[in-house]
């Protein structure tokens, strides 16, 4: 599959936004609030921050969080935290039994310089700076040897306040401190591997949420005259103010007042919500690809033995299409994801391509990368991609980039996206469920951001397919098959290998036909590992059943919901949709990842000596996000039922919410819909 | 200390093993293993499992741990099985890393190197810098692939004698087959070890030469125990339990010594007991009150305390921290339980039934809890859950090790019967017939005993029966509680009345409307036991012994409908109880009497069919929908 991409046309010009910006904050000085000049001031600041009545039932607030940021030349920003949390409960002192600060060795350095209690009644505990503990941070999968400081606090009172302020700088990821190692620009001795990666630039994302009430969060960074920043505010207002001086341009962001940030199930991600502003000082999308590109291009170099296994992998394939699938699902399936450190160097550069091959484990970047290494040795033309697995990449040239994937280049100039670690398990190469997703292809002649088309919900179809017989006595018997395409199918694979043991594989079966109700029995369904692990055929699972008692016997009736009304399929991860619907209403937008379709057919052999009394009504709903529509005939003695719910995007808007849980109330509605059979 | 599956460690030393080049020939068990073919229903085999415990003149503990496991599908890779995590108290021990090495499918070995093995701290520990000697190692072997087998050894030193018995766990299964497993004990010549097995019989070899005395317990072809079915509760697993210590009352008085010196209230804990139980003089109310501030007002480590070794902070300690693993908030519920002028004891607690008796083990308790006394009124209180979520009724039938200088060995709680544990609900239910739907109003009796009473907790608010009630009337069309009439409230019984009025169930054109008989709260779910699962190897543990449940509605038809379906009468029993159902209509009303009574609290493989018979007669459609239609 391939895809045509139109470059994404965000780009602003960095003196533009300024004076955008300006315009914003020209009154807003008046309103700046200053830090507490003393601690009476800063009392009165915690006093007024209230009680957990007055914040909703919090266990904490915020007093304030301000952060000032100096950027050097060559984008080393030294990060000076200020920061007052008060304690409104005795659980808010359970969360605050310490302080964490998270720091990478290799590229960040991070201390603690002044630490207080003041306490509510009236004393000030001043603490010792040495009383932490630098241990690993908790890692799973990716072992690149993060670190965090561990500060403890004693008992806190309810009122009491922590007030603490800290020195950052670097980056909490691991750059590319190999990259120019030329002057250091001023730079203090030793430095030098604190200095982001795309030397000479600075971003950041300065979120104003928090999980607890923020009283106030207040932002300000200072970058040389000649590295205006590009900025952008989103998901709600921030107050702003641009000024500069000889040497400096200065911004200042800030926010009073913000409640707690709160989840809503199945939300997209935290940064598609909270309230941010995204700056850098990078020109544009162009000059971050062709740094991407440098900075990796040495990493794909082959190996015999790596020439050997492309050899092996594609031998006897006639076309690119089947070469390229061949090497994608091999990266996909024999290299573990488990990301070891390569040490320097650690972060957005791919490890390389032998390393990758000998270890047969990586992340992300690193499956990219033996997949790169395997298809430039096998002769295409192709380059790592940065992207967004799960929200928005927004305009501003900031790093925001969570995810590594391989782009190629066909003869005819598209770019075709290649995904190693999405697909395992998938006959696809780019994983359905990254639809409408933001990349920077790294290339030397660099590339705008772009973003993936949206998939088509039909492509990602769950099939049901059943017959069944229904007795006189209530018994049901039938078979259903289960199918499907795109995420769908890659969901099926998966549902047999990654969430259930080879010896429970059973059990999947009997908890979806149980929904039939208690007392279901299954045949013995047999999953080989090697039916699930072979993506040149279509996966689908026959099941055989008896339910005893399905239909409800009156004196001269039957009454019995078509079985498949009952979504035999429920797991959250084949059909996310059928649990999110609850709500009345909600705030933020809701990531289903791919849209979705469930397709059914059955067909039901009804019971000699009645006659249909009653149809469950045909439904048909159709909105903009999503549709459902079923239909139930009579056929002689079998009936028929087909149903189809489509949820037409992987996001679901707040405004488009009530077609969405409409379709899926109904849907979820069906099985009280009875067919009424009556004895004739 | 406990050897499962997942390692314990100490502080790393890494031998040469570990760089040198991959040149070592492929062993014989790694080129002979069966192939995936054989073992279909496995993901999987462990193909060689040793552990070597030591015991030295010296007084120091050496263990040994060797596993050689080769993949065969990717649930082994997704789940990480071939990143072992390594956990250890660096307070007591140091590590050696002897191997951690992959034989990739065609043989060729691939050693780890120094980026594979990687420190990493506990999710539980990053909030405990008083536990930051708690230390983890997680193992990335390199090279796996499917058909690839990985070996790991590594050697746990004591780095001096250490103040505790000789004593520990190990699993002997897991959810894979175990090919060659080798356990194997070795004391000085001359001391007692006591051996045993749980869940199974080991045949022990002993030898006594060169001054020690080793115990070897040799098995093959182990097989897998299917862990889905009991959502990984290792409990089931066969363990091996052994200990030098002579009786429990020498363990009990080792570690009662160490948590009374501990358990001591300074100026802030006294300060602390005095702000929380200020303004209440009843005892049942002062002990809710420091009860709930030891369970909410610190964050639970919740760690294995074996691992700690049960060691203990001292209550001012814990407290100050604001963190506690649960020994240590036993200790400062202890503390301040005692300072507020109560008798508190912490207890040690085995989920698992089968304990052996004869093996002074405390490793063999994961839990622990906190008995205080009123008079002879026995309070059970877990220093990490409110007294709703678990009270003594969670006992029923365990182990318990008091640690209570006048206390005697291990004891079982009593246990819970079908005919004092139950719930019963008794309703009366009035539906009138409105244009479209049913108008549902009514009241509801509940009577919910021991394991079934969700409000154990002393409650001065008086709010919590609303909640209960609540969602009772909730199930009838959605109803609202009008008022509720405690009549008994405590640990043994929750019992009131609620009525309820403004429910409505919709009547579709067709005029079909289905209501669901009720069950009560809290009823035994075949949802939750996964009753799907047609067959199980395993035995099934209900969450609260046996039980019955009884339900009896009066519902008051609406004008102008008929029931179109009723559930037949039903009189079953079997052998893991019975269910007895009647109903009737009778002049516009109709009543409904069930009652389920499951005798057995742990249902044993051979029996789970009549259970599931149970279970399928109250909740089947067939058994427990009532279909009205408009005449």
């Amino acid at each position: 599959m391939s895809y045509t991409h139109t470059p994404n046309p965000f780009r602003l010009a960095g003196l533009a936004a300024l004076a955008a910006l300006a315009l914003v904050g020209r009154t807003a000085w008046a309103q700046e609030p200053a830090p507490p000049a003393n601690d009476p001031e800063l009392r009165t600041l915690i006093a007024a921050a209230g009680t957990a009545e007055d914040n909703d039932g919090a266990h904490l607030v915020t007093v304030f969080k301000r952060t000032n940021v100096d950027v050097e030349d060559t984008g080393l920003g030294h990060i000076h935290n200020h920061e007052v949390i008060k304690c409104l409960t005795e659980e808010g002192a359970a969360q605050l039994a310490r302080l964490r600060l998270d720091f990478d060795p290799a590229s960040n350095f991070v201390e603690v310089r002044s630490l207080r209690i003041l306490r509510a009644d009236g004393s000030v505990d001043e603490l010792p700076l040495d009383r932490f503990v630098d241990l690993p941070q908790p890692q799973h999968a990716i072992y690149w040897g993060a670190q965090m400081k561990l500060v403890p606090l004693p008992r806190l009172q309810v009122g009491d306040a922590v007030e603490f302020s800290t020195y950052m700088k670097g980056f909490l990821i691991a750059y590319l401190d190999e990259m120019e190692s030329g002057s250091t620009g001023g730079t203090a001795e030793g430095d030098e591997r604190y200095i982001p990666p795309m030397r000479g630039h600075f971003y950041d994302i300065v979120y104003f949420h928090d999980s607890h009430p923020v009283k106030l969060r207040h932002y300000e960074v200072r970058v040389p005259r000649d590295k205006p920043l590009q900025f952008e505010v989103h998901n709600g207002e921030v107050r702003s103010y641009v000024s500069y001086d000889a040497d400096h341009m200065v911004y200042r962001f800030w926010k009073s007042d913000q409640p707690a940030f709160h989840e809503e199930k199945r939300a997209v991600d935290f940064p598609d919500v909270a309230t941010k502003v995204v700056m850098a000082t990078v020109p544009d999308w162009p000059a971050k690809s062709r740094w991407f590109c440098v900075v990796n291009d040495d990493q794909f170099e082959s190996t015999e033995a790596i020439d050997a296994k492309v050899a092996e992998l594609t031998r006897g394939l006639k076309t690119d299409d089947e070469k390229i699938a061949a090497i994608v699902h091999w990266s996909a399936d024999e290299i573990r994801y488990s990301g070891i450190s390569m040490g320097q160097g650690e972060g957005y550069t791919l490890h390389p391509g032998s390393m990758i091959f000998e270890d047969r484990s990586g992340v992300c970047k690193d499956k990219a990368g033996i997949a790169i290494t395997m298809l430039r040795a096998a002769g295409f033309d192709v380059f790592p991609a940065m992207t967004m697995a799960g929200s928005r990449v927004e305009r501003v040239p900031a790093d925001q980039f969570n995810h590594c994937v391989v782009a190629l280049r066909r003869d005819s100039g598209e770019w075709q996206m290649l995904d190693p670690t999405w697909v395992v398990f998938s006959p696809e190469l780019w994983s359905s469920a990254e639809g409408e997703q933001h990349y920077v292809i790294g290339t030397p002649e660099g590339l705008e951001l772009m973003q993936m088309p949206a998939f088509d919900a039909a492509d990602n179809r769950l099939e049901v397919a059943a017959t069944s017989t229904l007795a006189a006595d209530g018994t049901l018997t039938g078979k259903v098959s289960f199918s499907g395409k795109g995420y769908a199918a890659q969901r099926l694979r998966r549902e047999m290998v990654h969430y259930s043991t080879a010896a429970d594989r059973q059990a999947w079966f009997q908890q979806a036909i149980g929904h039939l109700g208690a007392g279901a029995e299954v045949d013995s369904v047999r999953v080989a590992y090697g039916t699930v692990r072979d993506l040149s055929r279509p996966i689908r699972y026959d099941v055989s059943y008896e339910v005893p008692g399905y239909g409800l016997a009156g004196e001269d009736a039957l009454f019995f919901a078509p079985p498949t009304t009952h979504h035999l399929v429920q797991s959250s991860r084949i059909a996310p949709y059928l649990d999110c619907a609850g709500a009345k209403e909600r705030t933020q937008n809701l990531l289903l990842w791919a849209p979705r379709m469930r397709r059914v057919t059955e067909t039901i052999t009804l019971p000699s000596g009645y006659s249909v009394a009653h149809l469950p009504e045909d439904r048909s709903i159709d909105g903009p996000i999503a549709s459902l529509t079923t239909r139930t005939q009579v056929k002689g003695r079998k009936l028929v039922f087909t149903y189809e719910l489509v949820v037409k995007r992987r996001e679901i808007p707040v405004d488009q919410y009530d077609n969405f849980r409409e379709v899926v109330q109904e849907a979820l509605a069906l099985p009280d819909d009875l067919v009424i059979l009556e004895r004739r | 200390m406990r050897y499962p599956i997942q390692y314990l460690f100490a502080s790393v030393l890494l031998t040469g093993l570990l760089t040198q080049p991959a040149t070592a020939q492929v062993p014989e068990y790694v080129t002979t293993a069966p192939s995936a073919d054989a073992y279909p229903a496995d993901d999987g085999l462990i193909l060689r499992q040793m552990v070597r415990v030591t015991l030295g003149a010296d007084g120091k503990v050496e263990t040994h741990v060797e596993e050689s496991l080769k993949m065969m599908t990717a649930y082994l890779t997704r789940h990480d099985y071939f990143d072992p995590r390594v956990s250890w108290n660096d307070a007591r021990s140091s590590l050696r890393l002897d191997q951690v090495r992959t034989y990739m499918a065609d043989g060729t070995p691939i050693d780890a190197k120094d980026n594979s093995r990687v420190p990493n701290t506990a999710d539980v520990f990053q909030w405990a810098v008083p536990y930051a000697h708690m230390r983890q190692m997680t193992l990335a072997h390199v090279g796996v692939e499917h058909g690839a087998t990985s070996a790991t050894a590594y050697t746990l030193q004591d780095r001096a004698p250490v103040d505790e018995p000789f004593y520990g766990v190990i699993e002997l299964q897991s959810f894979l087959p175990i090919l060659d497993q080798w356990i194997t004990l070795e004391i000085p010549e001359g001391g007692t070890l006591n051996i045993a097995g749980v869940h199974c019989d080991v045949n022990v070899q002993s030898e006594s030469k060169d001054g020690k005395t080793t115990y070897i317990i040799h098995r093959t072809d182990v097989p897998a125990v299917n862990l889905s079915e009991t959502g990984w509760d290792h409990d089931v697993l066969q363990r091996l339990v052994y200990s030098n210590a002579p009786d429990w009352g020498t363990v009990r008085t080792h570690l009662a010594r160490r948590i009374e010196a501990a358990a001591m209230a300074d100026a802030a804990v006294t300060a602390k007991v005095t702000e929380v139980i200020d303004g209440s003089s009843q005892p049942q109310e002062k002990i809710s009150r420091l009860h709930r501030f030891v369970v909410q007002g610190l964050r639970t480590i919740d760690w294995p305390v074996a691992d700690f070794d049960h060691q203990v902070r001292t209550a001012g300690d814990v407290l100050d921290s604001s963190v506690g693993h649960p020994l240590d908030k036993a200790v400062l519920l202890v503390a301040m339980l005692r300072n507020a002028g109560l008798e508190a004891n912490v207890a040690l607690v085995s989920s698992d039934p089968a304990i052996p008796d004869a093996v002074a083990c405390p490793d063999v308790f994961g839990q622990v809890w906190v008995q205080a006394r009123l008079g002879n009124k026995e309070v059970w209180l877990d220093p990490t859950a409110s007294r709703d979520a678990r009270n003594k009724w969670d006992l029923a039938g365990l182990p318990v090790l008091l640690l209570d200088p006048a206390a005697e060995g291990v004891s079982r709680r009593p246990g819970l019967d079908a005919e004092d544990n139950r719930a019963a609900l008794l309703a009366e239910v009035t539906l009138k017939a409105g244009e479209d739907s049913l108008a549902v109003s009514g009241w509801a009796d509940l009577d919910l005993a021991k394991g079934y009473n969700p409000l154990v907790d002393f409650d001065r608010e008086g709010t919590r029966h609303e909640r209960v009630a609540g969602k009772v009337a909730g199930a009838f069309g959605g109803a609202d509680v009008d008022g509720v009439t405690v009549a008994r409230q405590g640990c043994g019984m929750a019992a009131f009345r609620a009525e309820f009025s403004g429910g409505s169930i919709p009547v579709p054109e067709h005029g079909l409307v289905s209501l669901r008989l009720p069950r009560v709260p809290g009823a035994l779910s075949g949802g939750a036991l996964e009753t799907y699962r047609t067959t199980r190897t395993l035995p099934l543990r209900l969450p609260d012994g046996p039980v019955s449940e009884r339900v009896d509605v009066t519902l008051t038809l609406p004008d102008g409908f008929e029931v179109a379906h009723l559930p037949a009468d039903l009189s079953l029993a079997n052998a893991a109880g019975s269910v007895r159902r009647t109903l009737g209509v009778d002049d516009g009303v109709l009543t409904a009497s069930t009652l389920l009574i499951v005798e057995q609290g742990e249902i044993a493989p051979a029996d789970y069919p009549a259970f599931r018979e149970l279970l399928d007669a109250v909740e089947a459609d067939s058994q427990s929908l009532i279909l009205l239609r408009r005449r």
